[in-house]
């Protein structure tokens, strides 16, 4: 859309931001759903298998720093097939776009304005998602840079704040269920961080080529993953196994915890201020992936004009995603996971099988 | 009825605000695109509008899923 190119600064916030995203509210209690007291456990477990994934949507990268994952895709599987996977793969995005506007809604709904129709909160979201992405990428990872300090504020607060109220008693027994239990959580738990920044594969164009990228998009990673491990062992710390598995939203729970000498009291709603700016910015990510993609598929030269279309599907498939919010955590706990894998790490390594066998390069032009 | 209507308002007035460009430079595909969408969205938008439960989108991700995960959990954890 714009010939303007983001910076390293600009790529480690929205790595961040696309990281801890939906992540946050939702990711404590699906891991401690699992693995109990040993949440953290599978949390360390990510730290090691998210970075690897990482560089898996690097080498996707290195193939072609202009080309998109559509343009890989087309290259590696041939025109009509990788044209399919390239149509399944928008959908996941695209379904991606309304579950991050699900779950916004359903967080303001349940939590902070019960009375006020989801279908509100879901069309102001939206409105905002249209009005970032017509203003293109460099705004949006402008506005970054700008909202990233804050965020980093915010959540820095909500971890010093709640050190007062652990009890390590908590935590224990340790490993008490056995190894596949913790790497069942983990499974889970790589999913929502990690593989949910397979929209970046969809974004490498539109970054400045630098030599430290690799380094520096590992580097944004690995400290998203390191916040959510401090995130999710906190909340195992403070509320218990059982509190967190069973709250749908463990970190509001968390946040109405923090209670510092009966004066600094009731900040969950400027908490949960800061996580509705990182669901913002996953959530415009995977719109701006849905509606480049778009252009990408049926060889669109403009796709400015698509977006408020895309956003009425967006608007309606929110809604028409899931009767409630217990079917929708349901599915994001138990099947969503692999779902995800399907398309953050299967595909890319098939293709990466597809070309090396083909043993050609992509070139920038395959449409 | 009212919310059905407005949301077809809605609709219109974004191809009478947004195609109009499309249509000057003649981009068919742009405009294939752009009508298949606006459709796609009318439709949802009113059946979310009115409060109509469509079949939920993640019922394919469950079709899709349900036998691995039935089968890891049995065997695996």
């Amino acid at each position: 859309m714009s010939e303007e190119k983001l910076t390293m600064k600009q790529l480690g916030a929205l790595t961040i931001f696309a990281l801890i995203g939906d992540s946050i509210i939702i990711l404590p209690s699906s891991v401690a759903g699992i693995s109990r007291q040993d949440a953290w456990l599978s949390m360390l477990l990510v730290l090691l298998f998210g970075p690897a994934g990482c560089w898996l949507m690097l080498r996707l990268r290195r193939l072609n720093p202009s080309a998109d994952l559509i343009q890989l895709l087309r290259a590696g599987f041939g025109r009509w097939a990788g044209g399919a996977v390239g149509l399944a793969f928008l959908y996941f995005l695209v379904l991606n776009t309304a579950a991050v506007t699900r779950e916004l809604g359903d967080l303001l709904a349940t939590q902070i304005m019960p009375e006020t129709p989801i279908r509100a909160t879901h069309l102001l979201f939206i409105l905002v998602l249209v009005w970032g992405v017509r203003c293109g990428l460099p705004t949006i990872a402008r506005a970054g840079e700008v909202l990233f300090p804050w965020f980093v504020l915010f959540m820095t607060a909500l971890i010093v704040l709640l050190i007062p109220r652990i009890e390590v008693d908590r935590i224990r027994p340790i490993a008490a269920e056995g190894f596949p239990t913790i790497l069942h959580g983990s499974i889970v738990a790589v999913v929502y961080p990690f593989a949910e920044l397979i929209v970046f594969a969809m974004l490498w164009p539109a970054i400045r080529p630098a030599k430290k990228l690799a380094r520096d998009f590992m580097l944004a990673s690995l400290i998203g993953g390191i916040v959510m491990f401090l995130v999710v062992f906190i909340s195992v710390l403070v509320l218990g196994p059982y509190l967190t598995a069973h709250q749908v939203y463990p970190t509001y729970a968390l946040a109405k915890k923090i209670s510092i000498g009966h004066f600094l009291e009731r900040v969950e709603a400027l908490l949960a201020i800061s996580w509705m700016i990182s669901l913002f910015f996953k959530g415009i990510l995977y719109f701006y992936a849905s509606l480049s993609g778009i252009a990408r598929l049926f060889g669109l030269r403009e796709s400015r004009a698509l977006a408020t279309p895309l956003a009425t599907v967006v608007y309606g498939l929110a809604f028409a995603m899931a009767p409630n919010l217990v079917y929708f955590n349901d599915v994001g706990i138990h099947f969503w996971p692999y779902w995800d894998i399907t398309f953050a790490y299967a595909i890319p390594l098939a293709l990466l099988a597809a070309l090396a066998i083909r043993g050609k390069k992509p070139s920038p032009a395959a449409r | 009825m009212f919310s059905t209507i407005s949301v077809l308002a809605v609709m219109i007035g974004i191809a009478a605000f947004e195609s109009p460009a499309l249509w000057r430079k003649k981009r068919k595909r742009e405009i294939a695109v752009f009508a298949a969408l606006l459709f796609i969205g009318a439709w949802l938008s009113v059946c979310a509008i009115n409060l109509i439960q469509l079949p939920s989108a993640l019922k394919l991700v469950e079709w899709l899923y349900a036998p691995l995960d039935i089968w890891l959990s049995r065997y695996v954890w």
